[in-house]
């Protein structure tokens, strides 16, 4: 490769962006098991799958029949699981449901949030993933089942209603249950037949900041009221960061930004500082780079949180902590994206200082070894040759 | 997840999906027929199911698309998403394909669009008051220092459309006849978007590395 392609900025671009073959190993492991996910369901979906909209139809038009029926509804025999009859409806996240035709629901909520859904009769069938922050519910005569990811079958009876188990966990919720609910869990041994019903805590809770107090009373009115108000500041700040909007985001930020108990992600965190960084709030945007690595620690958001804070550092002047920011770098992240970067900057600030010229030695034939034609390759030869 | 249905996820300026049955000709991307391909179109006219084939191309070309996406969208989560959305795209439309021998540029332009798709909803510029400061960071002795991050930032400022252009064209290395295939334009649509790429990083021609991109975007406008 000649000089020219090193003095090339879209081809040193192309080599930091380049894949790793472990990289490249993990994206695959994820992608291959994510694709077999999507053929078979695909492979089941072959009927065709029924839009929720349609189904609130489909289940109501199902009502009106069977309530013209001379067949009472409680004394039609119950529901068979997966019949042909059945309607599916779609959730987010992959998860979803069928609807006995005698059934009457209404959804009460579906987005990417989870789901409510009210059964007024019949029963309803649902699996769905656990995820973190999305609630799957069915209320059904004041009672409210929760799933903690898991499959699961509600049948209305009037009272207690019947709920079947198939996989996981569910919390029922209601007015003859204690206060904290009944944790029901399929048994293993028959996972498609009812569910045993127990009273044990529940190792995996659903999702965080629901209201047990609210959801346990009798015939409780759907609790979205409070999700249809405005978000939290730090929630739109992070809407804002993720749409691009810096100027509006640094705007919503409170002024202890960043604690790390915002719950947001180290990308989030890594995208934040930079933005703030932008504002010129270096010192946010510093700690908003270290926060990104308490995070997640390992997480590519924490090496380039590790580079910029480095640049930072040494921006004000302060080359000791930059050099060593960067030691971290490249002992977490030694084939990172940025390790060439890391490693030249890393010399050039040790060539600095006589004190670490030695360390610089060091990096200018580790970087001579790994990056023979790097773009620091001049530099490294001129520390390695001449200091 | 994203979606992975072609006609929506899939649609460039005028909404048409990269087309698996028609004009998918030699002339439309990357004309040369690889090896890994011509096994792949072996297995399809033997009758492989289509989760096989899929199984197949993403064994062979998924390491291409992965780094292709990531150098377009510039991070490998979404490049990841993107490679999925392939894939998935793939498997939907396997049977679609009239010469099985061009997969690779069929996978290609799928990147493509995903990519197109995916930059426009996160059109990401929070970067872009970071330019001039990162590059100050650069002391004398270290001449490319920032090079990477300067250039991360410099196409930040572009609209996707250009973004791509520039990436196919001079960090992927296509011809424009090839990078104009795979965004499904034409050849002086793809000049044109580098022409504007350039205008919008001249006000920032005082950073050397952006100068350079400049130069090398200029020099590489014909054929």
């Amino acid at each position: 490769m000649s000089t020219d392609d090193d003095d090339d900025p879209f081809l040193l671009y192309a080599r930091a962006q380049s894949v790793g073959s472990e990289e490249l190993e993990r994206m695959q492991l994820r992608l291959r098991a994510r694709l077999l996910v999507h053929a078979k369901r695909r492979a089941r979906r072959s009927t065709a799958a029924l839009a929720l909209g349609s189904v609130a139809v489909l289940a109501t038009t199902a009502w009106l029949f069977a309530s013209r029926s001379e067949v009472p509804t409680a004394e039609r025999p119950p529901s068979t699981p997966n019949a042909i009859e059945n309607t599916r409806i779609e959730l987010a996240h992959g998860s979803w449901g069928e609807v006995t035709p005698d059934a009457e629901i209404r959804i009460e909520k579906n987005d990417r949030f989870g789901a409510e859904i009210g059964l007024l009769r019949g029963s309803i069938e649902l699996s769905v993933h656990r995820i973190d922050g999305v609630r799957w519910r069915v209320r059904s005569a004041g009672y409210v089942v929760e799933a903690i990811g898991t499959r699961f079958r509600v049948r209305h009876t009037g009272g207690e209603p019947e709920v079947t188990v198939e996989r996981g966990a569910v919390r029922v919720m209601g007015p003859t249950l204690p206060p904290d609910g009944k944790t029901l869990r399929a048994s293993s041994a028959a996972a498609s037949s009812s569910a045993t019903s127990s009273t044990q805590p529940d190792p995996h809770p659903p999702s965080r900041g629901r209201s047990d107090a609210t959801a346990t009373r009798p015939a409780p009115a759907p609790d979205r009221a409070s999700e249809g108000k405005e978000r939290p500041p730090l929630e739109r700040a992070r809407l804002a960061l993720r749409r691009g909007d810096s100027r509006t985001m640094v705007a919503l930020l409170p002024q202890d930004f960043p604690t790390g108990r915002e719950g947001w992600s180290a990308a989030d965190y890594l995208n934040a500082g930079d933005a703030l960084r932008g504002s010129g709030d270096q010192t946010r945007a510093e700690k908003s780079y270290e926060v990104a690595c308490s995070v997640s620690p390992r997480s590519e958001a924490c090496g380039v949180g590790l580079v910029k804070r480095a640049i930072l550092r040494a921006e004000a002047g302060d080359r000791a902590n930059a050099v060593t920011l960067l030691s971290r770098y490249l002992e977490h992240h030694p084939q990172g994206e940025l390790a060439s970067e890391a490693l030249g900057r890393r010399m050039l600030w040790n060539a600095e200082r006589e004190t670490t010229r030695d360390e610089a030695r060091r990096d200018a034939a580790m970087y001579l070894r790994r990056w023979p034609r790097g773009p620091r390759a001049a530099d490294a030869r001129r520390i390695a040759g001449h200091l | 997840m994203t979606s992975s249905n072609p006609s929506s996820a899939l649609s460039v300026d005028d909404g048409s999906p990269p087309s698996s049955r028609e004009a998918l000709g030699p002339a439309q991307g990357p004309s040369r027929i690889e090896p890994d391909a011509l096994a792949w179109s072996e297995r399809f006219r033997g009758g492989a199911t289509d989760s096989e084939l899929v199984e197949a191309a993403f064994s062979a070309f998924s390491a291409r698309i992965f780094s292709t996406a990531k150098r377009i969208v510039g991070n490998s989560v979404e490049a990841e998403e993107i490679a999925q959305d392939v894939f998935e795209t793939l498997l939907t439309t396997v049977r679609n394909l009239r010469d099985p021998t061009l997969i690779v540029g069929y996978l290609l332009r799928c990147t493509v669009f995903a990519s197109l798709r995916h930059l426009r909803r996160s059109r990401r510029r929070q970067n872009v008051h970071a330019l001039a400061s990162w590059t100050l960071a650069t002391d004398d002795r270290a001449r490319d220092a920032a090079t990477v991050l300067t250039v991360q930032e410099a196409l930040a400022r572009l609209a996707p459309e250009e973004r791509v252009a520039i990436i196919l064209r001079y960090v992927e290395g296509y011809s424009l006849d090839e990078a104009s295939a795979l965004m499904e334009t034409s050849v002086s649509t793809v000049q044109r978007h580098v022409r504007r790429a350039q205008e919008k990083w001249r006000p920032l021609a005082e950073n050397d590395v952006v100068q350079r991109m400049i130069d090398r975007a200029g020099a590489g406008t014909t054929r």
